[in-house]
């Protein structure tokens, strides 16, 4: 089985995730560019951020057999500092016009203030330009109301739902979502947001169609495992392995392809050859560097 | 420079398809018309790869002593937008290509490395190449290393030896370096002897190409090595030996291991 992981923060993450990540059948990642738990300070980390989103850690996935995407946006919690949100703002294109940059994200509300709805609004302009979807966060709290605001946002901007994914979504919000024309993200978590049996229960109750799962793994405890595991929930629960391919692999994989920058045939598994290096730096730490050949590649 | 940019143009038109080349265009009447923003730039640079492919070149074409081969569409596209820019705005040249490549991803970079002897013929941002030949990234190092004129026209000498020997060190081919023979000096063969000298010791494979930046003027003490690979009859070392030795004064002792149709190849002169 080959699954893609859709919103996961692998810079918050060990290079044992990687390993466990492939093992368990997953061959290409989406990170999202999000804040870093403590509010940066600078324009200037931003930068560093971002490239390194589509720099080291692009290098660190495929020294694990991993391909890795990235989204690029101004998370909804630091857009309440505007001063260095306009500066933020004003770095953004180069970094949207990027090869590997799939989408607009993760973008939002947070607080669900003034600021947050202005930044919000340009990215969603600046998707618009860049013909690129958007990955937008729902908050943790007041997640009604946030999400019917970002309807109506979207509506009112003019961007066509299609491109759009509505990510965090729980048993209440996915109604205000199911007929907008919007993709359906969903976040399985350890203790919150969702878990496999209720991940379940939304696929049969709303079919597998623009549905999609991930583990929204970052700093925090979570679980960078969670959409293999839903997968193995899908069998238990008498779904085929297309079925599962569908929702874990092709689902997000074809949301994204309306980039112009990712699709179906470009997933495949990467031989992984750890003697290579990015900017003088390598993955491993004296260890024996894996090369894999053709004949090795293990799916 | 305008015959350059008509020549790279044409270049590009016959290694693209129509739709390529037209969205190429486009672009390039944007750069021409709008006023100078590097925004603007960086987003059509960025974009390249996706709008004209990153496919081989259809042939190749000589310019200013150089020969723009080996490159890939995206390459050519990204090198010619910033030449048109430089032409087009030439008061802001001279800051250009540091903030594109500093900016830039990888892709970018290398095309902005390989066609470094375009975009600064007069060697401005040699400390720029120099510092990007310290990479261990393999292909950016090719970009700037391997087949590509801007090293000889304008490393100094230090720099120049260094990017040798890491072209060994990362297992390139130094025949790749445009000019080595010429900007071949004592140091240059003393550090590669030495390197030889490591290799052999650890009893790790030798670089089949080493011997073209080892003299035996600078380094006599190398005759015993060139002896004994002439011998081992290994067919990579024993060319790149005799293709060394065409450039220098042969000792006896070499000549004596040579065939008679090698030494009339070489037109070997006995020191």
């Amino acid at each position: 089985m080959k699954y893609f992981e859709p919103h996961v923060h692998m810079i918050s993450r060990t290079t044992d995730d990687y390993e466990r990540m492939a093992a368990a059948g997953i061959i290409g990642v989406v990170e999202p560019a999000f804040w870093q738990g403590q509010p940066r300070t600078s324009a200037g980390t931003f930068i560093d951020y971002f490239d390194a989103l589509i720099g080291w850690e692009r290098f660190r996935a495929s020294q694990f057999g991993i391909r890795h995407y990235c989204t690029i946006g101004l998370n909804p919690k630091e857009a309440n500092n505007i001063a260095m949100a306009e500066e933020v703002i004003k770095i953004l294109p180069r970094y949207l016009a990027k090869d590997g940059v799939v989408a607009v994200g993760e973008v939002g509300y947070d607080d669900i203030s003034n600021a947050e709805e202005r930044f919000f609004a340009e990215q969603l302009q600046l998707a618009k330009a860049f013909e690129l979807p958007v990955l937008v966060h729902t908050p943790h709290r007041d997640k009604v109301k946030g999400t019917e605001r970002t309807l109506a946002l979207i509506k009112e901007i003019g961007l066509n739902p299609e491109m759009v994914v509505v990510d965090h979504l729980n048993e209440i919000t996915i109604d205000l979502v199911i007929d907008t024309g919007c993709w359906k993200g969903h976040s399985v978590y350890p203790e919150t947001k969702m878990s496999e049996a209720r991940m379940i229960e939304l696929l049969k109750r709303y079919g597998t169609d623009k549905m999609i799962v991930n583990s929204a793994a970052d700093w925090g405890v979570s679980d960078p495992l969670k959409v293999p595991k839903v997968g193995q929930a899908m069998l238990a629960a008498g779904y085929d392995t297309t079925e599962v391919e569908k929702v874990l692999f092709e689902n997000p994989i074809n949301f994204f392809a309306q980039s112009g920058r990712i699709a179906i045939a470009d997933v495949t598994r990467p031989l992984i050859d750890q003697t290579q290096l990015h900017e003088d730096n390598s993955a491993l730490r004296g260890q024996s560097p894996i090369i894999e050949a053709e004949a090795e590649q293990t799916s | 420079m305008s015959n350059n940019l008509n020549e790279l143009a044409l270049l590009l038109q016959k290694s693209c398809s129509s739709q390529q080349w037209q969205q190429f265009t486009t672009y390039q009447q944007q750069l021409k018309e709008s006023h100078y923003a590097l925004s603007n730039l960086q987003i059509i640079l960025a974009s390249l790869r996706r709008k004209v492919g990153s496919q081989s070149l259809s042939t190749s074409i000589d310019i200013d002593d150089g020969t723009v081969k080996h490159w890939k569409t995206d390459e050519l596209a990204r090198v010619y937008c910033i030449l048109t820019t430089q032409y087009y705005h030439s008061h802001c040249a001279d800051a250009l290509l540091g903030q594109l490549y500093t900016q830039g991803d990888e892709y970018e970079r290398e095309a902005i490395l390989k066609g470094l002897w375009l975009l600064d013929p007069k060697g401005q941002k040699s400390t720029l190449a120099i510092d990007a030949a310290r990479t261990n990234i393999v292909t950016l190092f090719s970009a700037i290393g391997q087949l590509n004129p801007y090293p000889a026209r304008h490393f100094n000498q230090e720099a120049f030896n260094q990017l040798t020997l890491k072209t060994l060190f990362l297992g390139l081919d130094i025949n790749c370096i445009l000019g080595l023979k010429k900007r071949l000096n004592s140091s240059m063969s003393r550090m590669c002897f030495d390197y030889l000298r490591e290799r052999i010791a650890a009893n790790r494979a030798i670089p089949t190409s080493i011997w073209q930046a080892i003299n035996l003027k600078h380094t006599p003490v190398a005759e015993d090595f060139f002896i004994q690979f002439l011998q081992n009859k290994n067919p990579q070392h024993h060319a790149n030996i005799l293709s060394s030795l065409k450039n220098q004064t042969i000792p006896a002792t070499i000549l004596s291991v040579l065939t008679k149709s090698e030494k009339k190849h070489l037109q070997a002169i006995p020191r």
